[in-house]
């Protein structure tokens, strides 16, 4: 619903044969994957399927062990010596996680931070821009999450919903290539899941690229262009909203789809 | 100092006599505890980062410094440093000596505090800054320790409690503070339980004060939580 016209082809994320392992268990099994300019993506799965975890590798919050990502064709957290990859030093890793945003299930925004500070700290002390001109773009875009009049409580003055739209406007203040999603409604109560979710509604509308991992399926049905099955760290399939909640056409699938509907009502 | 003439005062007669004599000496105590509270602190930050390194020497270097000064008695690292060293041609002078001892001492307590204080705060803190594109540092001055201070401030008070009592150890190497003072008084006048009585008040005095600083800082603190 989301696609730029003419920009459908551009890769902003590409998973190219992302395998990685905690000891013995192997959590990412040779994913392969491309998310354009402009798409939304919903990753979903059962739990401890991996999908959580290949989010965070696209700001290397996990390190993989085979494969690449690519962020607009250019490797997170690796770098070529010769012909060996090694590892990205910390600068080139940090330049590239600022233009990266990403969503948490437990929000994490900093306490001892008013939500206006919350959204100002990476552009002042990351793109070390002026204060004045953060402080600007910090007011616009929680007035876009609609917390135009909260931009002096802190976190803890804060309901669930509220913290949760304060962190999303903190990474969108970043203006990232691309916005990461885990499980952003998990963590609330059943009653403002909706401001949430209306809000990232609000997000895709503009055109944002955005990789979401939630078992909200009304929101993959109306603002996903594309749904990706994981189980077992293997992408199973990737389809249409339309055909995924006709018919998976996975029998796994329809067993996650089948719970979540018996859970639902 | 008067000693003629103390006894037949009677012990309240006695104390306004002394008075000013306990309070210089007792003003050197206090001396003793803000300059070994300073230097622990900077000790323990150092022995801190040094345990939660990455690096394992580093990390070993750490875990035996504490071990070794909150396994051992104060008493036997005051005599090290004091009657020790002088072996080895390092002669101090029984403040500095008694201060160095304390100090290291303390520098050991602190730093399990301040370690603790860091380590509990929720790693999607460091999360979230590092996603930010902050570097490990970065997101350690902005984000973990103005978090983790608030957290360690009301233990780092009664570190600092416990150092205004051990200071009366380092009496025993002849620095003149609250202790020994009170004791040169008790053995003068062979009334020990008048001046151990005014020394009591005078470190319960000390004690309350610090304890109070405490209580008002952690109510103080506890919005940002």
């Amino acid at each position: 619903m989301s696609k730029v016209p003419g920009a459908q082809d551009t890769p902003v994320v590409e998973f190219r044969g992302v395998s990685k392992w905690f000891g013995e268990l192997h959590v990412l099994n040779n994913v392969n994957l491309t998310i354009n300019r402009g798409e939304v993506v919903v990753i979903c799965g059962p739990s401890g399927s991996g999908k959580s975890t290949l989010l965070r590798t696209v700001n290397y919050l996990e390190p993989i062990q085979e494969g690449q990502v690519l962020i607009d064709g250019h490797p997170i957290g690796q770098r070529q010596v010769g012909d060996r990859w090694v590892e990205d030093t910390q600068a080139n890793i940090n330049k590239m996680r600022s233009e990266i945003g990403i969503v948490f299930q437990s929000f994490n925004l900093f306490p001892h931070m008013t939500a206006l500070q919350n959204v100002m700290e990476g552009l002042v002390t990351v793109r070390k821009m002026p204060v004045a001109e953060a402080e600007g773009i910090a007011k616009q875009t929680l007035t876009q999450v609609g917390l135009g009049d909260r931009m002096e409580h802190r976190p803890s003055k804060l309901s669930g919903g509220q913290q949760q739209r304060v962190a999303i406007a903190r990474a969108l203040a970043m203006r990232p290539r691309v916005m990461l999603f885990d499980e952003p409604t998990s963590a609330l109560d059943p009653e403002l899941i909706g401001e949430v979710l209306s809000v990232m509604q609000q997000v895709a509308r503009e055109g944002y690229t955005m990789l979401v991992v939630t078992h909200e399926m009304g929101f993959a049905r109306e603002v996903a262009d594309r749904i990706v099955f994981m189980d077992n760290g293997e992408v199973l399939l990737e389809s249409q909203p339309e055909q995924f909640f006709r018919d998976p056409g996975h029998a796994r699938a329809r067993e996650f789809l089948g719970r979540l509907l018996w859970h639902a009502n | 100092m008067p000693r003629q003439g103390l006894v037949d005062l009677g012990p309240i007669g006695a104390l306004f006599r002394v008075a000013p004599y306990l309070t210089r000496s007792f003003v050197v105590t206090i001396e003793f505890t803000v300059v070994a509270a300073i230097f622990g602190l900077a000790v323990g930050l150092i022995i801190a980062l040094l345990k939660m390194s990455r690096y394992r020497p580093f990390k070993v270097l750490g875990t035996l410094y504490t071990w070794f000064f909150r396994g051992t008695p104060l008493l036997v690292q005051i005599f090290l440093v004091y009657f020790g060293l002088p072996q080895y041609g390092i002669n101090l002078p029984p403040f500095l000596a008694g201060a160095l001892a304390l100090s290291l001492n303390s520098g050991a307590y602190l730093s399990e505090i301040i370690r603790a204080g860091i380590e509990s705060i929720p790693v999607g803190q460091m999360e979230a800054a590092r996603s930010m594109g902050m570097s490990y540092g970065l997101a350690m001055r902005r984000v973990i320790i103005p978090q983790a201070y608030r957290r360690m401030l009301p233990p780092i008070v009664n570190e600092f409690v416990a150092l205004l009592k051990d200071s009366s150890l380092v009496s025993v190497i002849g620095a003149v503070e609250l202790m020994l003072a009170s004791r040169q008084l008790s053995s003068a006048t062979a009334r020990p339980f008048w001046f151990y009585t005014y020394a009591a008040v005078y470190y319960l005095i000390g004690t309350s004060v610090f304890t109070q600083l405490g209580t008002w800082l952690e109510r103080r603190l506890k919005d940002y939580e």
